[in-house]
């Protein structure tokens, strides 16, 4: 990695999946060494997965700084409301090789999660992905969310979290939290 | 669009990125691929995230593909590509740790037509790549 900077094939280097203390241990290696060390990491981040990005990194956005390109905004397009009535042809879920996707979102209790989302979505008059993506950049430690749209009419709706995001009231987020539940608990001391 | 910081360097990433993982190449073709590439870039996206692994280098191909044609209007962008994925893909060049940096990037080059490559991301699956082979080349 230090090498493609030195040599100027890249300007930075990142890491993707990598656990906090892995994070660190590239900090700490590349200091001791004189490298340079790791600007990014690709963490997965959406309502359902949110302990990296609220708990185990925090320390690391404070301390040595770190941008993240979150992958999976809306859990493989799950927090879109497509899934609450079952899995539509054409979508990931559908594809042959990615079932572990829908292994891992397709449980009731995450579709009862999300018709409520939907629910909330439809008196914001907004659509549930773009709800849910909005959620995502609200949070500042978020340098940018990954889109994965296949269809023009998706990509549009997606981009509209920029206007979504800035109706996301405390009050609104709060609602969030209580149909989700997914905040990670720090603790209190 | 709004823009943010990539953690303490000097790029400037729009807040909503587009990725080809999954979609490229077994969910849409090049036509879709170019007009969804346009439609972000139009609306101010400035980070393309890509991967080796992503359909064995068929995503990387295609995004270069369309971005050869977008040649001129197309300032700035940035492409993740990951050494190896953790999708379940298969691996295109298991190559050894120690030296497998070098040996990467020009192939990924060449997939992505020679698009500027900002930042390069070591992903999870890559095991040895990681912390041990830091301290091996460098070490006491």
């Amino acid at each position: 990695m230090n090498h493609l900077v030195q040599q100027g094939k890249v300007l930075y280097w990142g890491t993707s999946e990598w656990s906090g203390v892995e994070i660190m241990e590239a900090h700490r290696a590349a200091e001791k060494f004189r490298l340079i060390g790791p600007t990014m990491e690709q963490p997965q981040y959406n309502m359902f997965e949110r302990d990296k990005m609220e708990n185990e990194f925090l320390e690391i956005f404070k301390n040595v700084g770190l941008g993240t390109t979150i992958w999976s905004p809306l859990a493989s397009g799950m927090l879109t409301g497509k899934y609450n009535d079952g899995i539509p042809k054409g979508s990931r879920f559908a594809l042959e090789g990615f079932d572990w996707l829908k292994d891992r979102w397709v449980m009731d209790e995450k579709v009862k999660k999300v018709k409520k989302l939907s629910e909330l979505a439809t008196k914001m008059g907004v659509s549930t992905a773009s709800l849910s993506i909005a959620w995502c950049i609200k949070n500042k430690n978020v340098s940018t969310a990954i889109l994965g749209a296949t269809k023009k009419t998706q990509l549009f709706d997606n981009l509209k979290a920029l206007d979504v995001a800035a109706m996301l009231t405390p009050d609104l987020l709060d609602k969030i939290e209580s149909i989700m539940k997914t905040k990670p608990k720090l603790p209190d001391y | 669009m709004e823009y943010r910081r990539l953690g303490r360097s000097g790029l400037q990433v729009s807040v909503l990125s587009f990725g080809s993982w999954v979609s490229f190449s077994k969910q849409i073709n090049d036509k879709v691929a170019d007009e969804l590439m346009g439609i972000a870039y139009d609306n101010g996206i400035n980070f393309f995230d890509n991967a080796e692994v992503y359909a064995l280098g068929e995503s990387e191909k295609m995004m270069g593909r369309v971005l050869k044609k977008k040649n001129g209007t197309v300032h700035l962008i940035l492409f993740l590509p990951k050494h190896f994925g953790d999708g379940g893909e298969k691996i295109i060049n298991p190559i050894k740790p120690a030296a497998a940096v070098s040996i990467w990037w020009k192939p990924a080059m060449k997939r992505c037509n020679g698009c500027r490559l900002i930042t390069w991301i070591c992903s999870s699956a890559t095991g040895p790549i990681k912390i041990r082979p830091l301290k091996k080349r460098y070490g006491p």
